[in-house]
């Protein structure tokens, strides 16, 4: 079961509540930064999880190893 | 009575050393990916990446420049004994990590010590909020923009190139296109750290009734603030090009190129907004970006948490040993 969390993409996801969580405190003119980075690191850790996925199915020789 | 010019002009001198440390400090940033890559020869990288850091002046604006005069604080209490105050414990911070072969920021303890001398001087209500909110929050911001870009131009890259199968060629191809990436990140690294420094300038001659508050940055400061930047890249130091280039992760020339492109990207962006970055967080973003995209192995998070910590330290390390100036300062006038 350990083998399918993938550790990049836990950072990112934390990265994303960080930067969620420091746009109510950017000036109002920048706050779409703090948004715009906060969807993008979903993204990346949504993306590098599927790739971890998708990984370890195709390699099952892997998979055993663990 | 008006300020002595001779304290005037020694505190702009102290300034312009600052931008001089501030380039011999940072130039690792600009140059440690086309040195680790070996593209360049240290000797050859110095130079190209001072050259970038002159000329930067013609392409990107002043805006940073008044957000470090009127934004960091009150520019109304702003006097030479401030600046004196900030600049020395700020060039303090700099020399300690520059010595402890820490990549930590140039631009965040000139901060600190600007915020350090002014609380100093009359409390802690002259610290425009604004001001603080906008470089607080993009001290966190800046890295973070730099890895996300990091990390999506290199798997975009390799995307495009997987199906090539001469190694070789695609490699000898990002050597000549990351030659354009460090000129970038020089460009970007000059108008946005060279900017600190002609604020401090522009605040002090407020200060001292030469300029108007609303008056834009004389072109000499502007131009002698490039000046010494230039010439300190070209002093560079080399302990922080060895943990910028090699102990946070290992670049190929690929690498290099996707690090580069994605830190100039963020430093063009924050130097139009007026936003004052420390270029040596947004390189570290974007380095720490293209390793990830490997494994996370790839990047050294030991050598990562060691910089992490000087980051945190400098604003109040750079404001304490400011504060502590301007004490001693107030008390020998």
């Amino acid at each position: 079961m350990k083998s399918w969390i993938d550790r990049r993409a836990v950072i990112f996801y934390v990265f994303a509540v960080v930067s969620f969580a420091l746009t109510p405190l950017a000036p109002t003119e920048y706050s779409y930064v703090g948004w715009i980075l906060g969807i993008a690191y979903v993204v990346l850790g949504s993306m590098s999880w599927l790739d971890r996925v998708a990984f370890w199915r195709s390699n099952p020789t892997r998979r055993k190893r663990g | 009575m008006g300020t002595p010019a001779i304290l005037l002009w020694s505190v702009i001198g102290m300034a312009l050393i600052f931008d001089f440390v501030n380039g011999f400090h940072d130039a690792a940033n600009s140059i440690a990916t086309v040195v680790a890559t070996r593209v360049l020869t240290p000797f050859k990288a110095v130079l190209w990446a001072a050259f970038w850091n002159f000329i930067a002046f013609a392409v990107l604006g002043t805006e940073v420049a008044k957000t470090i005069a009127k934004g960091v604080v009150d520019p109304n209490i702003i006097s030479i004994g401030v600046v004196f105050a900030g600049l020395v414990g700020a060039i303090f911070w700099n020399v300690l990590t520059a010595w402890l072969g820490l990549p930590s920021s140039s631009s965040h303890a000139l901060i600190g010590g600007m915020i350090g001398a002014g609380i100093a001087k009359a409390g802690g209500h002259v610290v425009v909020l604004k001001g603080l909110r906008k470089t607080g929050t993009f001290i966190v911001f800046s890295p973070l923009l730099g890895l996300a870009l990091g990390f999506s131009v290199i798997v975009l890259i390799m995307w495009i190139v997987h199906r090539i199968k001469n190694v070789d060629r695609t490699n000898k191809t990002f050597r000549v296109l990351q030659l354009f990436s460090a000129a970038a990140f020089s460009l970007g690294h000059g108008a946005n750290d060279a900017q600190k420094t002609m604020g401090i300038i522009l605040a002090l001659l407020i200060g001292a009734g030469k300029v108007s508050e609303e008056s834009d940055v004389p072109l000499w400061v502007v131009l002698s603030a490039h000046t010494a930047i230039g010439l300190g890249t070209m002093f560079g130091g080399w302990k922080i090009v060895k943990t910028m280039g090699n102990k946070l992760t290992r670049l190929q020339p690929m690498g290099g190129f996707a690090a580069e492109t994605s830190a100039a990207a963020t430093l063009f962006f924050t130097s139009a907004k007026g936003i004052p970055v420390s270029t040596t967080h947004t390189i570290t973003g974007a380095i720490v970006g293209v390793g990830s995209s490997q494994r996370l192995s790839a990047v050294r998070w030991g050598v990562a948490r060691r910089v992490l910590w000087a980051w945190i330290l400098t604003i109040p390390g750079a404001a304490a040993v400011a504060a502590f100036m301007y004490w001693i300062v107030s008390v020998l006038s």
